[in-house]
């Protein structure tokens, strides 16, 4: 490795030729490391990161929960975003952001196909190549990746493009709204419900913000909740598909912990005992594997 | 020889060794199973793979030089025999327990181990953030923001964890407290700066470890894993998963010195960390990996799956039902219930693949069995930090009827031996190693005045 670090002309070549061997071998952190190391020593600008990171994108799209994969896009972002300014600094603008924050939505939306058109060369990260086409155009392109409600990775990938990354702005009532969005598409998603747990968490805000929000997904009857619903709430919603099995056992736990939550700030004898309550039908009814 | 569908882990040799013998420790197979003749060989490989300036290799393959004979291994003649490749963090941590396994006789444990070695090798894996790399950060390409190599992960800070409890007891038995930093001293054949390379800025030792106790970057650095989820991700910013969980919990464990007893995990979420975890227990509930739809998963369940979407695996049966055991020192979940899952993915041909169905592999085979055994024995909220107690107590018989409120277990006992969540191995084969261990410390530090760190 030393030897071809040294013959720094050879290094692209080499990328070019890990291409198919990485697609080969996704799950190894050796031929990862060895790109990594490769396109370290290229010192590249914005447009060899496009390609890379589009080569990254592509590769998830047959192995689209790949922690491997998404370990070093995340490498990639983490390492030239935060370069010492005589290493030449960041290397990615805001509208690079917002392009990758476009892509991860597009692979959590249930709903994108991600379409290789023949006609079309290069990569999907600015929506060159890849991109949600419909009817005939979609019929004559080759489906090579789905979105994904449910891929966990994904979400994690927004959690650092929003939340996580040097420099990230988040807008908390966008992401509660988001992931409020995506329970109301598949009610049951457990990532979308612990993405929403996780925002109420690292922004400190109390459970029952969001509780009007996600009732429709409890069958607990609501007079045991009302005294804690916040003032003004924002209208309730019904889940969308009506065959959606209720109750929800995360919204039931989200019940059970807003009462805990309210038990706690006042002392209440009587929440502490109704969320006992609801954390008993939880374990004996809805999510009886956790009942141990 | 290997099979050919694991020919590209050639250089991984001792790791499969682990899996594999302490999968039969596991079993009561070891004994019974092969020759005291054959043992003693596996043993004297094992020594070969000691590398000249501290750890062990995974292989002797790729080695330029090795020992003729293991009369060849002694501490002096160690530093003599010219090694292009270094120790490597995982294969030493399998090769101290597959020692352990064999019952490597004490003796050589006192005259062949270089624990002084090991714990200069340690060092030299340490980085800057308080991560670990695979091998001496020394012999590593740095990355372009200086950051740690792309392997620096919560894996390898459970090795150094250890590894670390293991020189702890070999150097400093009655503390069980951190050991004191040992500056990394480059030999004449390391130079101690990372490959330089173009106008790559090289890292030195001084650069790497400015203060003197590398545990508590350490313990930070685990801590910054934890992520929105609960769970812990292989690195700051990515994706919690049972497995690098497992790992940092149980590095957080051992780098205090103990479980169950001192407040280790306050400077974690543990609540949302046991959240995680038992969330990651298929069954009953909504989180299989039906993607894009909305159907509840109805079967009956019990297996764990690695991260929420994604299907079961035996292997997290073991990495998450161990974590909450050291995290809590008892299991928070149904362990019945897991059990039947688990006997329920054997493979036809023995063994257990990723899930039943799949062709069985030493690595999943045996985190199935470590799996099992852990819920065939089920602790009484116990310490691990005293193996050989526990079994002079009988703390950890196999749950009674008593125990299980009345309720027969629903499947015939299994007779594992009983499995150390925090080390991996059964508790008999701890109990040995730390035996050899205060045999190391008996005889060489015991009068060094080295029982009790600054």
């Amino acid at each position: 490795m030393s030897t071809l670090l040294a013959l720094q002309k050879d290094l692209r070549q080499e990328l070019q030729l890990m291409n198919e061997f990485a697609e080969e071998n996704l799950k190894s952190y050796q031929v990862w490391h060895h790109r990594l190391t490769l396109i370290t020593q290229m010192e590249p600008q914005l447009p060899e990161l496009v390609k890379e990171i589009g080569f990254i994108h592509d590769s998830l799209m047959p192995d689209p929960k790949n922690y491997h994969t998404w370990a070093y896009l995340n490498w990639l972002y983490s390492s030239f975003s935060n370069l010492p300014e005589e290493r030449g600094g960041n290397r990615f603008s805001s509208q690079s952001w917002k392009a990758e924050l476009e892509w991860c939505e597009r692979m959590l939306d249930s709903d994108h196909r991600f379409i290789r058109s023949p006609s079309q060369e290069g990569h999907d990260w600015l929506g060159e190549k890849v991109q949600l086409l419909s009817g005939e155009d979609e019929a004559k392109g080759e489906v090579i990746g789905r979105g994904d409600g449910r891929n966990n990775s994904a979400w994690s990938w927004r959690w650092y493009l929003v939340v996580a990354r040097n420099g990230a702005q988040p807008d908390v009532g966008a992401e509660l709204e988001y992931a409020l969005s995506q329970i109301r598409t598949i009610p049951h998603n457990a990532s979308a419900w612990n993405y929403l747990r996780g925002i109420h968490k690292h922004f400190k805000l109390p459970l029952s913000q969001s509780l009007p929000a996600i009732l429709p997904y409890s069958i607990i009857p609501a007079p045991s909740i009302i005294s804690f619903i916040p003032q003004n709430p924002p209208p309730v919603t019904t889940p969308a598909n009506p065959d959606t099995p209720l109750p929800v056992p995360f919204a039931i736990e989200w019940l059970a912990d807003c009462k805990a939550e309210q038990a706690a700030a006042a002392e209440s004898s009587e929440a502490y005992t109704d969320a006992g309550g609801l954390y008993h039908e939880l374990a004996e009814r809805w999510d009886v594997m956790r009942k141990t | 020889m290997l099979p050919s569908s694991a020919e590209t882990h050639d250089g991984n040799r001792i790791t499969i060794a682990y899996f594999c013998l302490s999968a039969l420790d596991l079993l009561g197979a070891l004994e019974t199973s092969f020759t005291k003749t054959e043992r003693q060989k596996w043993i004297e490989w094992v020594w070969k793979l000691q590398a000249n300036q501290g750890g062990f290799r995974g292989s002797t393959f790729m080695s330029t030089t090795s020992p003729q004979s293991t009369d060849d291994i002694t501490l002096g003649s160690l530093h003599s025999i010219p090694q292009t490749d270094p120790g490597h963090l995982p294969s030493t941590y399998t090769a101290l327990l597959v020692l352990g396994i064999l019952r490597a006789p004490a003796h050589e444990w006192v005259n062949k181990l270089d624990v002084d070695g090991l714990e200069r090798f340690l060092c030299a894996c340490a980085d800057v953030n308080g991560s670990f790399s695979p091998i001496p950060v020394s012999q590593t390409v740095q990355n372009s923001d200086n950051s740690p190599p792309f392997q620096s992960d919560a894996r390898m800070s459970y090795c150094a964890a250890v590894i670390h409890d293991f020189v702890t007891i070999a150097k400093h038995p009655r503390s069980r407290q951190p050991a004191s930093y040992v500056p990394y001293e480059p030999s004449t054949e390391t130079t101690g700066r990372r490959d330089v390379v173009g106008s790559v800025a090289v890292a030195t030792i001084e650069d790497r470890c400015p203060d003197t106790r590398w545990e508590k970057r350490t313990r930070e650095w685990l801590s910054e894993c934890q992520t929105w989820e609960g769970g812990f991700a292989q690195h700051p910013g990515l994706e919690a998963q049972g497995g690098t969980t497992y790992c940092i919990i149980t590095s957080l464990a051992l780098l205090n010195g103990s479980t169950g007893q001192d407040n280790w995990s306050t400077g974690i979420d543990s609540v949302g960390a046991t959240r995680y975890l038992v969330a990651r227990q298929l069954g009953g509930n909504s989180d299989d990996a039906h993607s894009n739809t909305d159907e509840v998963d109805t079967g009956v369940g019990g297996g764990f799956q690695g991260r929420p979407g994604k299907d079961e695996d035996v292997c997290y049966s073991f990495w998450c039902g161990a974590a909450m055991r050291v995290l809590h020192g008892k299991a928070l979940f149904d362990t019945e219930a897991n059990t039947r899952a688990l006997l329920n993915s054997q493979s036809p041909m023995g063994g257990f693949g990723k899930a039943k169905g799949d062709y069985p592999d030493p690595y999943h085979a045996y985190l199935a069995l470590a799996a099992l055994a852990m819920n065939e024995h089920e602790p009484k909220n116990i310490s691990f930090d005293k193996a050989a107690e526990c079994l002079e107590t009988n703390l950890l018989a196999p749950a009674s009827t008593e125990m299980r409120g009345g309720e027969q277990p629903r499947y015939p006992s299994l007779n594992l031996k009983a499995l150390d969540p925090q080390w991996n191995v059964t508790i008999d084969s701890r109990a040995y190693i730390e035996r050899c261990l205060g045999d190391i410390y008996n005889q060489k530090y015991a009068d060094q005045g080295t029982s009790t760190p600054p």
